[in-house]
């Protein structure tokens, strides 16, 4: 069975290997990248089913890198988790304008974070169905 | 109507007939072909000799009444030459106080007319000092008074606008829909009120502007209105600068703590793996230490900017300062794996500093040093002496800089963006607030960096002569 994809995206390198530790042993296949332009190119190669991203990155930020992602894959809107820190209702208005985007505040626990992803497919958490867009791995 | 106004007009209507029947007479002569043609010539000739006459006689009128009184004091019966002289005395007398009289209200008018224009001049000098800038509306909208200062503040001089309605020549919007409310009656119109804009024609510039009716005491008669004006754009910008420095120094503390709640669960976790554990429980120690850092930096970034960190040099032996300070790094330095290395001669000139804000600059920039270095490479503080000054000096054999960011490295909040495996999480604030320090004892900080070989932060010092005998050290 093919197993689900997240891609993490943050900069902070100790955050990524914890979610990759976590999303693993929970059965997903994890990508990695450190800002908003390599997460599309690793977009590009492989579509994820669910994207973990920070928001303040160096280069392109977490908030374009939703943008890109919902304009470069209109018919594709898979799950986007924004880690966020920002609490002025001003800083989160934008999320409203694209489809499928939620926040999860920090500090991130890795567990809230799992069981949000196991909500989201369905409670089969890592196991992915038929996915005639999805890749195999 | 008087009789003199009678006299008048019998007087012209005389003068009339007289004309029109020289016209006729001149007709008749055939002098002239028409007898309204002649009148009016008649009339041209008559009319300045009878108005002139009128003239010469209203100026003679007082001379005619004085000549009067005169003959009539003397045509008085019982009264002699003593009597007369006494009272054409008296008259005199008289006439001249009235003379005197009227001579002092002229001066006196005068003296009052050039007060009033020195308090005029003055006033307007007043006003023309005031930082802030002036107008004053009519209550028809116009621009009926206005301070040199606006130029500056909106982009138009003074003069140029003056006596022109408000939509002519003013382009922002903001500033005209304040003022309109105080065209418009209602109660918008009776009280001060306020804004902030960019002015179009001075973009960089934020403004302040308070319009409010201008009104006599009572508020009987209106004159129009007043509108302040005034630069606010240092006020905007600190406010800007200081909105945007707790966003950052938020994210930067939420940053470690995100992490340090992540592995603080791979801890809480039973079937975590043991090297994992380990792993989370240093990790979580840097992240500590980081917040740590972090937040002194920002106390004595703060002290710096309120101006509250004022150095109180001493004379200071050189090399007993960094020995000390490359004490203080070397756990640091060995949790890395980097060697620290000290070249100092026991001779060094002596040098004037404040020793314990000198420390937190050399221990930044050893900090630095040591982060952005890799396991086995070295950090080496050195001092030597030249002809002006002494030169403190941290070498590193770390991952060095790109030009570009070299040319930044010292602004406050700039990160070299990293693309390695190895993530150090500078806060940048480390070499803002060394360099700051370095510039407070009136030295300078030069860089020398190559990406992939390392860096070399030099602290330029002047030296401190030579002491006498008995002179105190710290």
């Amino acid at each position: 069975m093919n197993k689900r994809t997240v891609l993490v995206v943050d900069d902070e390198a100790h955050v990524v290997r914890v979610l990759r530790l976590m999303l693993e042993r929970e059965g997903y296949a994890v990508d990695c990248a450190a800002d908003g332009n390599a997460a599309l190119a690793a977009m590009a190669e492989h579509r994820p089913d669910a994207m973990v991203s920070d928001i303040q990155m160096a280069g392109m930020d977490g908030r374009a890198l939703c943008r890109a992602a919902r304009e470069r894959y209109p018919d594709e809107p898979f799950l986007i988790l924004v880690m966020t820190s920002m609490t002025a209702a001003d800083e989160r208005g934008w999320v409203r304008e694209l489809a499928n985007v939620e926040f999860l505040e920090k500090p991130l626990s890795p567990r809230r974070l799992a069981a949000r992803l196991a909500a989201h497919f369905g409670g089969a958490a890592a196991a992915a169905e038929e996915t005639p867009c999805t890749p195999t791995r | 109507m008087t009789n003199k106004r009678i006299g008048l007009t019998l007087a012209f209507s005389a003068l009339a007939a007289v004309a029109l029947v020289l016209g006729l007479l001149a007709r008749r002569m055939a002098l002239a072909p028409e007898p309204g043609f002649a009148a009016l010539l008649a009339l041209a000739v008559l009319a300045p000799a009878a108005l002139a006459a009128l003239v010469i006689r209203r100026e003679l009128g007082p001379l005619a009444a004085l000549g009067e009184q005169w003959r009539d004091a003397g045509e008085r019966p019982g009264r002699g030459p003593h009597a007369l002289a006494v009272v054409l005395g008296r008259r005199l007398g008289q006439s001249q106080q009235r003379i005197v009289e009227l001579e002092r209200a002229a001066v006196a008018s005068l003296a009052e007319g050039r007060l009033l224009k020195y308090d005029s001049n003055k006033l307007q000098a007043v006003l023309q000092c005031l930082p802030d800038g002036l107008l004053v509306l009519d209550p028809a909208g116009e621009l009926a008074f206005a301070t040199g200062k606006i130029e500056p503040l909106l982009g138009v001089a003074a003069g140029d606008v003056l006596a022109q309605p408000l939509e002519q020549w003013c382009e922002d919007a903001e500033l005209r829909a304040l003022l309109a409310r105080f065209r418009a009656a209602g109660p918008d119109s009776r009280r001060p009120q306020a804004i902030e804009f960019n002015p179009c024609r001075v973009p960089d510039k934020r403004l302040w502007a308070s319009a409010q009716p201008l009104q006599a005491a009572g508020g009987e008669l209106a004159y129009g209105t007043l509108v302040v004006l005034r630069d606010a754009t240092r006020e905007h910008l600190a406010r800007q600068a200081a909105n945007d420095f707790v966003a950052h120094v938020s994210h930067e503390l939420k940053s470690p703590l995100n992490v340090i709640g992540m592995y603080g669960e791979v801890l809480a976790d039973a079937a975590a793996d043991p090297a994992l554990r380990v792993e989370a429980v240093n990790v979580i120690q840097d992240e500590v230490e980081r917040m740590n850092s972090l937040v002194n930096n920002l106390l004595n970034v703060n002290k710096l900017e309120m101006g509250s960190m004022r150095p109180e040099r001493h004379r200071v032996k050189l090399d007993d300062l960094l020995r000390d300070a490359l004490r203080q790094a070397q756990p640091r330095a060995d949790s890395k794996g980097v060697r620290l290395e000290l070249q100092v001669p026991r001779d060094v000139a002596a040098v004037a500093v404040d020793k314990d804000l000198f420390r937190i600059a050399l221990n930044n920039l050893l900090n630095n040093a040591i982060k952005y270095n890799q396991r086995g490479g070295s950090v080496t503080l050195a001092a030597e002496e030249t002809d002006s000054g002494v030169v403190i000096a941290v070498r590193d054999t770390g991952i060095g800089m790109a030009p570009e960011d070299r040319a930044r490295v010292l602004e406050k909040f700039f990160r070299v963006r990293e693309t390695g495996p190895e993530q150090r999480g500078g806060h940048g604030l480390g070499l803002y607030l060394a360099n700051q320090i370095v510039e407070l004892h009136h030295a300078r900080l030069e860089i020398e960096s190559e990406l992939g070989s390392g860096s070399v932060f030099s602290i330029h010092l002047e030296k401190m002569p030579a002491l006498a005998e008995g002179a105190n050290v710290l």
